[in-house]
C-alpha cells in the first residue's frame, strides 16, 4: 500500500499582494509539507524605471525621485544622491548645512527603524507595538514638517546644502521629543523585545554567518547583525560624522546563534539609541551661517564617474553616477540595501517553516520600492 | 592601498592585460580587457594584500559616440575592432571593497555592442547573481557562466533593453495601449 503513495513538492504562491511582504513582492515557494524546500523571490512589481528617468531630468530635478526610491527614509536617499553629485562637482558646502543634514537624516533613521521594528512585530502577530511606534513616528513627521512642509517625501536636502534653514523652536521641540522617545524605546523593549513569545519566534531562525553575509554583500544592520562591525559612517567617513561620538552596535548572539533574526532586530533597536546620541550632539554644536552654498541653476558636473555610498537605515545606499558633462546624468544606478538583502532569501529560506519566511522578511527589513526602483 | 598600488600589484603578479585610468574626476579605475576579467577578479579576491571580499556594486552603461570618455586611453584595444563597431560599446563597472584592509577599487571593462558577452563573476561572489541579472535585464549583457540568467525587473516577455540609448518606448504591451496622450506630447520639446 505504501508503495502506491506518491509524495511530491507542492508549489504555492505568496503575494504579490500579501499583508506581510512589506510591499508588492511575490514568492514562489516549493514546499515539503510545512517546510520550504525552495523559495524564489519574484520582484519588479514596483519597477518605475527611476534610473531611466534620471537620464532625462536635470541634476537638481532628480532629487524628488530619490524620495520615491525609498519613501520610508527619504532624507537619507536625498543625502546620498546630493553628496554623490557634490563629490563629482567638487563642491564645498557650509558647515551649518552639514549639521542640519545629519540631524534630519538621523531623525529619519529613527522613524525608519521604528517602522522596521513595528512591522517585524506585526508580522509575528503582535499588533500593539506597531501602533505605538506609528504614533511616535508621527512626532518625527511633525518635526520634519516644521522644516520642509512635507511629511513623507521631503525633497529637503539639495545639491549644495539644504533648501530651508531650521525654523525657530525646532531645537527645543526636537530635544523634547528625544527625551520622550528614549523612554518609549525602553517601553517597547519591555513590551516586546524581551518578550519570550517574540524571542522564541525570532531566535535561531535564518542564521546568516558573517562569511555568507559578505558573499552576498549584506549591508547595514543586516550585516552588523551577523557580527561584522562595519558602518560607512565610521569606515568611510563623510559629512561631520568623524567629529561625532557614537557606537556601532553589532549582533552578539543575544538569544542564541550569532546572525539570527533576533540579532538583526536588536541591532536596529540599539541603533535608535545611537541616533538619539548623534542628534543631541549635533543640536549642541550646530554653528550659525549659511544653509546653502551658491549653486547655479543649471549645473554641469565634469566628465567622470563616481560610486558614492552613505549609511541609510536599510544599509548603505550607493549611487553610481556617470556624467558626460551635460545637464543630466548619462547613467545613474542605485544600489540599495534591500536588493542584496532580498537576494540572500533563496539561500537562508531553505528548510525553514513557511511561517518563518515572514520572520525573515521582517528581520531583513525589505522595502519593496527600494528593491525595484 | 590606493588604485595605482593595486594596479602595479596586478601587473606584477599576473599577466592580465590592464591599464590604469587616471582621468579628471574623483575616481581612478583599472581597465581590464574583457577576456582577462575572471583571472583579474580571482586575483583581487584571493591575494593576501588585497582581499576584496565584497562586490559592492556591478553596473554598466551604453556608451555612444558622443559620450566617449576615455577612448584615447585605450592603448591596448585592437584597432580593427574599433572600426567595425563604430565606437559604440557597453562599459561595465565593478566596485570592490575589502573589510580586511578597508580599501576599495573600481574595475572597468568594455564589450562591443554587437556581441555583448562577458564572463560572470558569480563563482567568486554570490552577490553578483542578482546584480548581473539586473544588468542583463536592463542592458542586455550576456554573462557567461551565470547559473540563472533571466529578467528580474521587467516582465519575462518584455522586448528590448530599456537602459540602452537606442531604446524606443513601446507603444503597447500585451494589448495595453501606451501611446503618449496629446497632453503628454504637448510637453515634449519640439523636434522629438
Amino acid at each position: 500500500m505504501s508503495a502506491a503513495l506518491k509524495t511530491d513538492y507542492l508549489t504555492i504562491n505568496m503575494g504579490p499582494q500579501h499583508p506581510s511582504t512589506h510591499g508588492v513582492i511575490r514568492f514562489i515557494i516549493k514546499t515539503d509539507g510545512e517546510i520550504i524546500h525552495e523559495c524564489d523571490p519574484d520582484i519588479g512589481y514596483l519597477h518605475r524605471g527611476i534610473e531611466k528617468l534620471a537620464e532625462s531630468v536635470s541634476w537638481q530635478g532628480f532629487v524628488p525621485f530619490t524620495d520615491r526610491v525609498d519613501y520610508v527614509c527619504a532624507m537619507n536617499a536625498n543625502l546620498s544622491y546630493s553628496m554623490a553629485v557634490e563629490k563629482l562637482m567638487g563642491l564645498e558646502i557650509p558647515q551649518r548645512a552639514e549639521y542640519i543634514r545629519v540631524i534630519v537624516s538621523e531623525l529619519n533613521r529613527i522613524s525608519s527603524h521604528a517602522i522596521a521594528i513595528g512591522a517585524a512585530n506585526m508580522d509575528m502577530g503582535a499588533f500593539t507595538p506597531f501602533v505605538h511606534l506609528l504614533r511616535e513616528r508621527e512626532h518625527i513627521n511633525d518635526l520634519l514638517e516644521m522644516i520642509c512642509g512635507a511629511r513623507l517625501t521631503y525633497n529637503y536636502i539639495c545639491i549644495g546644502g539644504v533648501n530651508y534653514d531650521l525654523p525657530p523652536g525646532f531645537k527645543e521641540k526636537t530635544l523634547e521629543f528625544l527625551d520622550h522617545f528614549e523612554v518609549v524605546v525602553e517601553q517597547i523593549n519591555r513590551l516586546i523585545s524581551y518578550n519570550q513569545i517574540f524571542i522564541k519566534r525570532f531566535a535561531n531562525v535564518a542564521v546568516v554567518p558573517p562569511e555568507m553575509a559578505m558573499q552576498y554583500n549584506l549591508v547595514g544592520p543586516n550585516l552588523r547583525g551577523s557580527g561584522v562591525k562595519f558602518d560607512v559612517r565610521v569606515a568611510e567617513p563623510y559629512s561631520i560624522y568623524p567629529e561625532l561620538d557614537f557606537d556601532v552596535p553589532v549582533g552578539e548572539g543575544y538569544e542564541g546563534t550569532l546572525g539570527d533574526c533576533y540579532d538583526r532586530y536588536l541591532v536596529r533597536v540599539k541603533e535608535i539609541r545611537e541616533s538619539i546620541k548623534i542628534i543631541r550632539q549635533c543640536l549642541q554644536r550646530i554653528p550659525g551661517g549659511e544653509h546653502k552654498a551658491v549653486v547655479k541653476n543649471v549645473i554641469k558636473p565634469p566628465k567622470g564617474h563616481i560610486y558614492f555610498r552613505t549609511e541609510t537605515p536599510r544599509g548603505d545606499t550607493g549611487y553610481f553616477i556617470y556624467s558626460d558633462g551635460k545637464t543630466s546624468p548619462n547613467r545613474l544606478k542605485i544600489r540599495t540595501g534591500s536588493f542584496t538583502a532580498m537576494s540572500i532569501i533563496p539561500e537562508i529560506a531553505k528548510g525553514v517553516f513557511i511561517a518563518d519566511l515572514v520572520a525573515i522578511i521582517g528581520s531583513l527589513d525589505v522595502v519593496a520600492p527600494e528593491l525595484d526602483r | 592601498m590606493n588604485t595605482i598600488g593595486i594596479y602595479e600589484l596586478l601587473k606584477e603578479k599576473t599577466n592580465v592585460v590592464a591599464s590604469f585610468q587616471e582621468v579628471e574626476g574623483p575616481t581612478p579605475s583599472i581597465y581590464v580587457r574583457s577576456d582577462f576579467l575572471l583571472e583579474a577578479m580571482r586575483f583581487l579576491k584571493e591575494d593576501e594584500e588585497l582581499k576584496f571580499e565584497i562586490l559592492m556594486n556591478q553596473t554598466a552603461f551604453h556608451e555612444t559616440e558622443d559620450s566617449k570618455l576615455f577612448w584615447h586611453l585605450y592603448f591596448d584595444a585592437p584597432k580593427d575592432q574599433d572600426e567595425s563597431h563604430s565606437h559604440e560599446e557597453l562599459r561595465l563597472f565593478w566596485h570592490l571593497y575589502s573589510y580586511t584592509h578597508y580599501h576599495r577599487v573600481v574595475i572597468e571593462s568594455s564589450i562591443p555592442i554587437g556581441n555583448p558577452v562577458i564572463d560572470s563573476v558569480t563563482s567568486i561572489w554570490k552577490g553578483a547573481d542578482w546584480l548581473e541579472r539586473e544588468t542583463y535585464d536592463l542592458l542586455g549583457i550576456q554573462f557567461e557562466g551565470h547559473p540563472d540568467l533571466r529578467r528580474i525587473m521587467m516582465p519575462e516577455d518584455w522586448e528590448g533593453y530599456p537602459l540602452r540609448k537606442d531604446y524606443v518606448n513601446p507603444t503597447a504591451y500585451q494589448s495595453i495601449d501606451n501611446t503618449p496622450s496629446e497632453i503628454t506630447r504637448s510637453f515634449q520639446p519640439k523636434g522629438k
